[in-house]
């Protein structure tokens, strides 16, 4: 491990001279040893052991500032959640404050990253002192954090994690491998090797692989029929569905398969795609040896959109999966009429798509991806740990050390318990169970209102912290009640997925100079919104996919769109971001 | 007695006249039932339950009634805080507007006066070109009026779209005889327009400042700008930030019950919101329509 | 003096400039009050308005909050090109006029004919009664108003979807809720149901102003309802409805964004696309866009400009010179 490590060293001193650090950053030998793409985990070491022994001796770390030193304010600006009745008496202000010994107080933002970002600006632009920490805005572009960083808002988190951080490290020690590799490559700053936001982490999730489908068994076992296993029998399944009337009130009124686009994970479009070609919604690039290309321009492509135009054209795929707009729209799963099952296959969370209490739900049961009518394929894949840098120190802070220690702190096991459940012993409590993820959970939820309605318990938001299934799962309630019911759908929906292959490389969040920034700002959006009606428009029939103009006129559009440029540029990031 | 010489009936109404009153009454119904259906659908979806709502099962009257929308509204303490901020704004705000309105509108509506078109340019241009955000926010920065009521109140207290109505409302109903008459009695400018033409423009006033308030009682976006403290932040800023936060995000909530929760929630609020933010100043109206009568212009002018 | 030369030109040019002069300190003098009542709204407009102008020119530089709007980087057209040469800005600006002016053309003369049709209306409670009801929709969010929109018109459980089983339907209706072709027709007849009631206000209160007296004369000499409509009410408020139309003309660039934003689908962004939707997708999430966006706001405004001032040519030769404005 150590040679490993030594070698990796060196390796990475030699690309850091031959990049030139040509960036503005001219900090010393520090930032010779982290360049630009490598994983600086190997430059930042962990000050304790990685067998994960480590232990931080409370009595005498905390509290940060003791009794005797001079009292230390620190002001938080963070989003406000309209559900936190009063910041300064919250409870877990309160547990911080009590811990720590620092004083805190807060300066606010709206809710929304848009409109949070611009009042950052303006406070920039007005020449405003920052507030000591930014916390937890989670979704700030990552170009705008470099930017901050760049001009000098934001510090340089390098030196700080290198010293100053050992609730984090603890915790780092207990996440899989593949996450502690990304940790700070996806976060630092291609141009100039430095590392401007605390990272907030959460191990990946039920939801997490990319499909969450259902089909309903009650009517699979009524029709004497199995799960579909490729293409081909999920014809045959459908056709079944729509014709056979296994809702059994007479009419024919069943849907064979819907599913919402733009919701979470409930575009049933997608999963049939990928029993053809690997293809993620966001990411529109694949990888094979280092080298990405495009799957929405292959011939299996186009197969799944002749598929999917067969399957609407015959009615057996409801064309309001691409019709139905609204985000808040849910899919109907029951009839209007009288109430019984209406759909065969949907896709979705259950507790976001569906309607809630609704018994018909218990009729469905999670659905494997498909393969092609070859056998091949299946595809679906993990989505990486949600990984995103959003806590950051602001120049116009007095006490850099103590504010990032302060964040270090909310990496422990109990704060974090502190600000995702409350209390402890009032909103939650400690007991031996099983986590919804089948492993072993600490918390047992006393008080479910926390996160649901106006309460003083938490901050709402939870910050940048490394959750891992250990520490913010809580024990999964089995009461027979429809929350629960939901739950154990959206587990085997997961179970579904797990058997099925995954592409070996996968191409996730890219890091961009920038430049590079530049061309993805401008192509990338449109670009996905392209697709996705380009998609839409094969399958309900306004373009043809068996005919050769129309394939040809959707690939020349997919070139106008910038394509090749966007292709170019995540290449170059892609091969930065591997270098080994 | 001579016959009517237009077939007029005894309610006084002739053939022509009784075709387009019937056809008029049978567009006007129907526009009612066009607008009052969805209005109905409101404030019966405020009041029925999330998931009728949201499978479409409220087509007119609340189903699964309950009063669970309005009762999460009310139940953020800041909503309260909300209206008396609004309020405040809206009275204060209006009346600026309206004084600063006034005193440019009248001068420009004067025909010959020196200098007309100069200044009317010099108020357009603005309505097309602005600085922007930032140069904006600095200039409240180093009045220090960020962080403070004066900065809604002053921001925007101009509207210069508003100017011109009133402009032209000045220059076409106000007869310019009225001008000479009074001059002959000696009167100053001032004077004219305090003592004949404000009283005269009871119409055109009503509409203004209903115009002005209703921009009031909607704004958020000055406030987002230009406030920091929730204690003063309207009521539509902080509505917004409701509806924000029963957004669900998978990654903050784990708890299946948890979640079932909150989006029980967000349906229904959506439309109790709109009830909340609307029926105080919907009261306005009936108000202001008593200054749209008839003859307001009556003996005025003779011949 | 060349007084004979100049006999039947009027005053000769020396004594015009005098005269001229003369004039002038005359007038000033003489409308003294009215630059009196002009001086409050004059300050107010060159503090509020006038002296942040000077940020315009971020449209012209890459904006960095450090160096301040004047220290920023100098660009020149680099966001102006940046906008134009787009593959998707010749779709995305006719997507905006096309919009903005069915806008108008629908959205326009209704309120006009409303307020004339309810003018006519004899009976004061049902006056009042629809003139209330048929206000309320604009204080509608829009949110609502397009979760509204997806509901009525929902095949499967909305109104739409139940009436299409009523009269005997089988299956589901045809869902055209986010058709390429149905968004235009949706976006502005929705507006259309919003804003017909407050846009009728206005006309009302000109309405108002007409003396009760011309309508008796009218009636007297025999005119009928009708007549009396197309002779008194409408040149009653044909200024007014000039002036609301130069208005309207002008803005004709500004789509706003949400709206159109929560209407957008996978199916309809060929016609759904407008200039402030694309300008968010295209962000940088920098302060760069800062400059980009006013980059493109000056551009619009340009446009407004322009047709504005068409607007007002057209409606000053329309009415002979007596309705414009300016």
């Amino acid at each position: 491990m150590k040679k490993a490590i030594a070698l990796l060293l060196c390796a990475v001193m030699l690309l850091g001279s031959l990049a030139g650090c040509g960036g503005k950053q001219a900090a010393a030998s520090a930032s010779a040893a982290k360049s630009s793409g490598s994983s600086a985990a190997e430059s930042v070491q962990a000050p304790v052991e990685s067998s994960g022994t480590a232990s931080v001796d409370e009595a005498s770390y905390l509290p940060l500032v003791k009794e005797g030193d001079e009292p230390v304010t620190l002001t938080i600006g963070l989003q406000q959640h309209a559900n936190v009745e009063d910041y300064p008496t919250n409870e877990f202000t309160k547990y911080l404050e009590e811990k720590t010994g620092i004083h805190l107080e807060f300066v606010y933002f709206s809710s929304k990253i848009d409109e949070a970002m611009t009042q950052l600006s303006l406070m920039v632009s007005g020449g405003e002192k920052l507030p000591d920490i930014l916390w937890s805005f989670a979704d700030m572009e990552k170009s705008a954090m470099y930017e901050y960083g760049e001009e000098g808002y934001f510090l340089d988190l390098n030196d700080y994690f290198k010293n100053d951080a050992p609730y984090f490290w603890k915790s780092y020690n207990n996440i899989p491998e593949v996450d502690q590799d990304r940790m700070f490559s996806l976060g630092t700053d291609p141009t100039n090797g430095a590392f401007y936001g605390f990272p907030h982490y959460i191990e990946f999730n039920v939801d997490d692989y990319l499909w969450m489908n259902a089909i309903n068994q009650t009517w699979l076992d009524k029709l004497g029929l199995k799960a579909p296993t490729n293409v081909d029998e999920l014809y045959d399944v459908l056709t079944a569905f729509k014709t056979k009337d296994p809702n059994g009130n007479g009419k024919a009124d069943e849907i064979p398969m819907i599913g919402r686009s733009g919701g979470w994970r409930s575009d049933i479009s997608d999963y049939i795609v990928n029993a053809y070609v690997y293809c993620d919604p966001e990411y529109i690039f694949n990888a094979t040896d280092g080298k990405l290309w495009a799957p929405c321009t292959t011939d299996e492509y186009r197969q799944a959109m002749i598929y999917l135009n067969k399957l609407c054209s015959e009615g057996l795929l409801s064309t309001l999966n691409f019709t139905a707009s609204a985000s808040s729209e849910i899919i109907p799963i029951v009839t209007p009429s009288d109430g019984t099952a209406l759909t065969g296959i949907f896709s979705g969370h259950p507790l976001i798509v569906c309607e809630q209490g609704n018994e018909v739900m218990y009729q469905y049961t999670g659905l494997a991806p498909l393969a092609d009518a070859t056998g091949k394929g299946g595809y679906s894949a993990p989505k990486a740990s949600y990984l995103v840098y959003s806590s950051f120190v602001t120049s116009d802070c007095e006490h850099p050390d103590l504010a990032f220690k302060l964040l270090d702190f909310m990496c422990a096991d109990d704060s974090v318990y502190a600000m995702r459940y409350g209390k402890e012993g009032v909103d939650w409590e400690r007991q031996e169970g099983k986590s919804v993820f089948g492993e072993d959970s600490v918390v047992h939820v006393l008080n479910s209102e926390a996160f649901s309605a106006q309460c003083n318990e938490t901050w709402q938001n939870n910050g940048s912290t490394l959750d891992t299934h250990k520490n913010y799962a809580p024990i999964m309630v089995d009461d027979g009640s429809y929350a629960s019911k939901s739950d154990q759908l959206a587990k085997s929906m997961y179970d579904a997925n797990k058997s099925v292959s995954s592409p070996k490389e996968l191409v996730y969040d890219l890091t961009y100079t920038a430049d590079e920034q530049e061309v993805v700002s401008d192509v990338k959006k449109l670009l996905c919104d392209y697709i996705k009606e380009a998609r839409a428009e094969f399958a309900t029939g306004v373009l043809d996919p068996n005919n050769d103009a129309d394939w040809q006129s959707y690939l020349n559009n997919l070139e106008n769109q910038g394509l090749s440029r966007l292709m170019e540029v995540s290449q170059s990031a892609y091969t930065r971001m591997n270098q080994k | 007695m001579k016959k009517p010489e237009n077939n007029q009936n005894e309610i006084g109404l002739c053939r022509a006249d009784r075709v387009m009153r019937n056809v008029v009454m049978t567009l006007m119904v129907l526009l009612v039932i066009i607008i009052l259906y969805p209005l109905i659908y409101v404030v019966s979806s405020s009041l029925s339950s999330g998931s009728a709502v949201t499978t479409g099962r409220v087509l007119l009257w609340p189903v699964d009634p309950s009063l669970n929308g309005y009762k999460i509204v009310f139940s953020y303490r800041a909503v309260w805080t909300g209206y008396l901020n609004t309020i405040i704004y809206t009275v204060a705000g209006t009346a600026i507007n309206m004084i600063l309105t006034t005193l440019a509108a009248y001068p420009l509506s004067r025909r010959n006066f020196y200098g007309r078109n100069f200044f009317m340019t010099l108020f357009l241009i603005p309505m097309f070109f602005s600085g922007g955000l930032i140069p904006n926010y600095i200039l409240m920065t180093k009045l220090h009026l960020t962080d403070t009521r004066w900065s809604i109140i002053l921001s925007g207290a101009i509207s210069i779209y508003n100017l011109i109505i009133m402009r032209t409302f000045f220059q076409n109903s106000i007869p310019g005889e009225l001008l000479d008459a009074a001059r002959i009695d000696g009167i100053t400018d001032v004077g004219y327009l305090t003592r004949i033409v404000v009283p005269l423009s009871k119409p055109i006033f009503a509409v203004i400042t209903l115009y002005y308030a209703v921009a009031h009682w909607n704004s958020y976006f000055d406030a987002l700008i230009y406030l920091r403290s929730r204690d003063l932040q309207p009521l539509q800023l902080i509505l917004r930030d409701v509806m924000n936060s029963v957004k669900v995000d998978l990654t903050q909530i784990r708890d299946a019950v948890v979640l079932a929760k909150m989006i029980g929630a967000a349906d229904v609020m959506k439309y109790a919101l709109i009830v909340v933010s609307t029926v105080p100043i919907l009261f306005a109206y009936p108000f202001v329509q008593k200054f749209f009568q008839k003859g307001v212009m009556i003996g005025s002018v003779k011949g | 003096m060349n007084t004979v030369k100049n006999a039947g030109k009027g005053i000769p040019r020396q004594k015009k400039r005098e005269t001229f002069s003369l004039n002038s300190a005359k007038l000033i003098r003489r409308d003294r009050q009215l630059y009196l009542l002009l001086l409050l709204p004059l300050i107010y407009i060159l503090i509020f308005y006038y002296w942040p102008m000077y940020g315009v020119q971020i449209a012209f530089r890459n904006y960095r909050p450090r160096a301040g709007i004047l220290g920023s980087e100098w660009v020149g057209l680099k966001w102006f090109k940046k906008f134009l040469t787009n593959y998707n800005f010749k779709q995305v600006f006719l997507n905006t006029l096309y919009l903005s002016l069915y806008s108008i053309a629908v959205g326009f003369p209704l309120p006009i004919i409303l307020a004339l049709m309810l003018n006519t209306v004899r009976n004061e409670g049902f006056k009042k009664f629809t003139q209330t009801i048929t206000y309320v929709p604009h204080f509608i969010s829009v949110v609502v108003l397009v979760a509204m929109i997806n509901q009525i018109f929902n095949p499967i459980g909305g109104l739409y979807g139940t009436l299409f089983r009523l009269f005997g339907g089988e299956g589901y209706p045809y869902d055209f809720r986010s058709l390429a072709s149905s968004f235009r027709h949706l976006y502005v007849w929705s507006e259309v149901w919003q804003e017909l009631g407050w846009n009728t206000i206005i006309y009302i209160a000109a309405l108002g102003s007409v003396s009760p007296e011309l309508h008796e004369a009218a009636k007297i000499d025999g005119a009928t309802r009708w007549q009396r409509v197309v002779h008194i009410d409408f040149p009653a408020i044909l200024p007014t409805a000039c002036i609301m139309l130069i208005l309207r003309c002008g803005s004709v660039m500004t789509i706003g964004f949400e709206k159109v934003f929560l209407m957008q689908s996978n199916l309809n962004i060929t016609t759904a696309e407008v200039i402030s939707t694309y300008v968010y997708k295209v962000g940088l999430g920098s302060s760069s866009d800062f400059s980009y966006g006013t980059a493109v706001g000056l551009f619009n405004s340009v446009i407004n400009c322009v047709m504005l001032i068409f607007v007002n040519l057209f409606c000053k030769k329309a009415t002979d010179n007596e309705v414009s404005l300016f």
